[in-house]
């Protein structure tokens, strides 16, 4: 296989066929990857072409691809993340997650720009790529170890400079809400994409190499670092890990199981704020070349939950999802928590939800404390939640059930439990109520992964970016402004950025940055239609698959948008008028207001003329 | 009257050192409006932020009143 680096936006992708055990490389030049913005961009373009409709999410026509940003590998501000893709088993949409760390850069230096695999391999496996040599290792003795575990053996084994991409236990197991672990810890965590994983017997990707990143404007690239170069402390300090008691008092945090909003329910939040979590921080982590470094090493030395080994920090999601909607308030059991699914490989929003669901479950008598093989799980009893947690990391007993996700959990216990299931398309929803912040009822519902909080809207306005603000509670006039915010996200995503330092660092940079590493003449007029052409290529995916969002309202808890709206908390009384915005949202994108199908003149307007033949 | 100021996040830096963690009682005059209470805090006014009395979501120029409960968010962050 060649060995080299395109540069100048062009990629390299390296296609894997497990079952063959064949190896190849495509090359684009930047006249597809500019039109995609490279990245995950280019990842929705070749997913929808290489891919069929209607195929088996965990059988070998599915594939799992692995794309560094556009950005990534090279000095521009916070371009350290990689995304990860494929149909998601979770969801039977389109699927993605995003990670931070270094395996993104580190894959651009060993060679390549995007890993596509498709096939089932006949044994456990794991992908092996050094200085753009590519080559498939036997798995077996790396079957049933854990995340920290297989990427220190991988490291002893190639070296301490290669970098992991690896699944756990759950993923071995396919559980559905399995993730994709780098860097002990950093999780590509949503869309249930470690299964896919799991079912190719595809246990981890290696990569190594030390060429760098062909960059068209290097002096351009430093005059923009340097400008932009955040200067926020505090978010250096605690991560979004200071956020979690604020956003249970303003309601922004779901609480009890999104049963209720506030303190007065959780009225301990205090006890899980920042400077609590940060006592147990032993010292810092830096996502690759990133100046916000907001991440940190934990460390919990004796008592119950005493860690096993040093672990990430938990950030706001995980706190919210173990703690908030739980009523949990030990940072030492939720630090614990953090570990057990980082090792064993499970998304730790979607754990919370479905132990918050188990909880009401148990309440409500709709299954017995013997289901639970004895378990006295309650609101606040974390030692019995973490018990839950390796349970079903294990697939043991009522832990079998939960892998799967709470909306095939609630099939299986009944009716009467639908409505402390709190999914969108199957997908557990984040630590952000829509009651609060309204538009992103818009990005539960509509966006390619359903119920994902970071795939842009109002939740996400980065400084430097005008858009028309909308109060809460008023539900028209939102729809131009949530999609510039969509589109802008997309660029952001596909050029590898993390969408927290998006909070410290001018919007107007983005095509900036971009253009500085291609050379392109990318500016935000670009950015606009290519952001929206990505997110309509994403929908298009699932068009393909016979997927409405739009299904969903009916189907889901009516405790998300407020049908049945909470009697108190800062949400009280709230009842999002989902039909309004949906419908001006939908006219004002060009897409069908009843199947969501994008119209013909849109998808031409765009240039997808694959998309035309394929949906018309 | 008394009112009882809470302030959240890295906007608990602006109460004054009597605050007990998040959350200030203070005695004000009549007409006091947010706006007035926070400029006293030195609370940036170019910082985006949310505004609830009472628990109801409230505009900047609203005079306070006696056993108002003010509670001042930063805009809501965390992924």
């Amino acid at each position: 296989m060649a060995k080299g680096f395109m540069g100048n936006g062009a990629a390299r992708v390296l296609y894997v066929n497990l079952s063959t055990e064949t190896l190849t490389d495509e090359l684009y030049g930047d006249e597809i990857t500019r039109k995609f913005v490279g990245g995950y961009g280019l990842a929705a373009k070749l997913l929808f072409d290489k891919q069929a409709g209607g195929v088996d999410a965990l059988g070998p026509e599915n594939h799992i691809g692995f794309f560094a940003g556009t950005c990534g590998g090279s000095d521009s501000l916070v371009s350290s993340r990689y995304m990860v893709v494929g149909k998601s088993p979770l969801t039977n949409t389109w699927g993605d997650a995003n990670s931070g760390g270094y395996f993104g850069p580190t894959m651009k230096f060993a060679g390549y720009d995007g890993i596509l695999c498709k096939g089932i391999a006949k044994k456990p496996v794991y992908l092996m790529i050094e200085d753009g040599q590519a080559t498939l290792c036997d798995a077996t003795e790396l079957w049933g170890k854990d995340t920290y575990e297989t990427e220190d053996f991988l490291r002893t084994k190639h070296s301490d400079k290669a970098h992991v991409a690896c699944i756990g236990p759950a993923g071995e197991k396919c559980s559905l809400i399995a993730g994709i672990s780098t860097d002990r810890g950093r999780y590509a965590a949503r869309s249930g994409l470690g299964a896919i994983m799991g079912a190719k017997k595809l246990k981890a990707v290696v990569v190594k190499g030390d060429q760098p990143v062909p960059v068209a404007d290097p002096e351009r690239l430093q005059t923009l670092r340097k400008e932009h170069f955040p200067k926020d402390k505090e978010f250096t300090k605690y991560g979004t890990a200071k956020e979690t008691a604020s956003n249970t008092e303003s309601g922004e945090c779901p609480a009890k199981n999104w049963g209720a909003a506030g303190s007065s329910v959780f009225p301990t939040a205090w006890k899980i704020t920042g400077d609590e979590i940060i006592k147990y921080e032993k010292k810092k982590y830096t996502c690759y070349k990133c100046p916000i470094a907001c991440g940190g090493i934990m460390e919990v030395p004796d008592g119950p939950f005493a860690t096993v080994a040093p672990t990430h920090k938990p950030q706001y999601e995980t706190l919210g999802a173990i703690g908030v909607m739980c009523l949990i308030d030990s940072p030492e059991a939720m630090i614990r928590y953090n570990e057990i699914c980082n090792r064993t490989g499970l998304d730790t929003i979607s754990v919370g939800g479905v132990i918050a669901f188990t909880i009401e479950c148990l309440e409500n008598g709709l299954i017995s404390k013997e289901d639970l093989n004895g378990l006295d799980l309650t609101w606040g009893n974390a030692e019995a939640a973490l018990k839950l947690t390796e349970m079903i990391a294990a697939r043991e007993g009522f832990g079998d059930v939960l892998a799967d996700g709470v909306k095939r959990a609630a099939e299986k216990v009944g009716p009467a439990s639908q409505e402390y299931a709190i999914h969108i398309g199957g997908q557990e929803l984040p630590m952000h109520d829509p009651k609060n912040s309204n538009g992103l009822a818009l990005t539960y519902l509509l966006d390619a992964t359903p119920g994902r909080h970071s795939q842009g809207g109002e939740l996400l306005t980065p400084p430097g970016f005008e858009v028309d603000k909308v109060d809460k509670g008023t539900y028209t006039g939102r729809a131009e402004a949530h999609q510039k915010l969509v589109n802008i996200l997309h660029v952001s995503n596909a050029a590898g950025n993390c969408m927290l330092a998006y909070f410290f660092v001018s919007a107007q940079t983005i095509p900036e940055f971009i253009s500085a590493v291609t050379g392109w003449d990318f500016d935000m007029e670009e950015a606009m239609i290519a952001g929206e052409r990505i997110g309509t290529m994403r929908h298009a995916f699932n068009v393909r698959e016979g997927y409405n969002p739009l299904d969903n309202i009916d189907t889901i808890s009516d405790r998300i948008f407020g049908k049945k709206p909470l009697t108190e908390g800062p949400n009280k009384g709230i009842d999002i008028d989902l039909k309004t915005m949906t419908r001006e949202y939908l006219e004002y994108i060009d897409w069908d207001v009843q199947t969501t199908k994008p119209s013909k003149a849109k998808l031409e307007a765009l240039g997808l003329t694959e998309v035309i033949e394929a949906l018309y | 009257m008394t009112v009882t100021v809470r302030l959240f996040s890295h906007f608990m830096k602006y109460l004054p050192s009597e605050a007990e963690r998040d959350t200030w009682c203070v005695n004000l005059t009549a007409d006091t409006t947010v706006a007035d209470l926070l400029a006293r805090l030195q609370l940036p006014s170019d910082v985006d932020r949310v505004i609830t009395i009472n628990d109801e979501n409230r505009a900047e120029d609203v005079v306070l009143r006696e056993g108002d409960v003010l509670k001042v968010f930063p805009v809501a962050m965390g992924g």
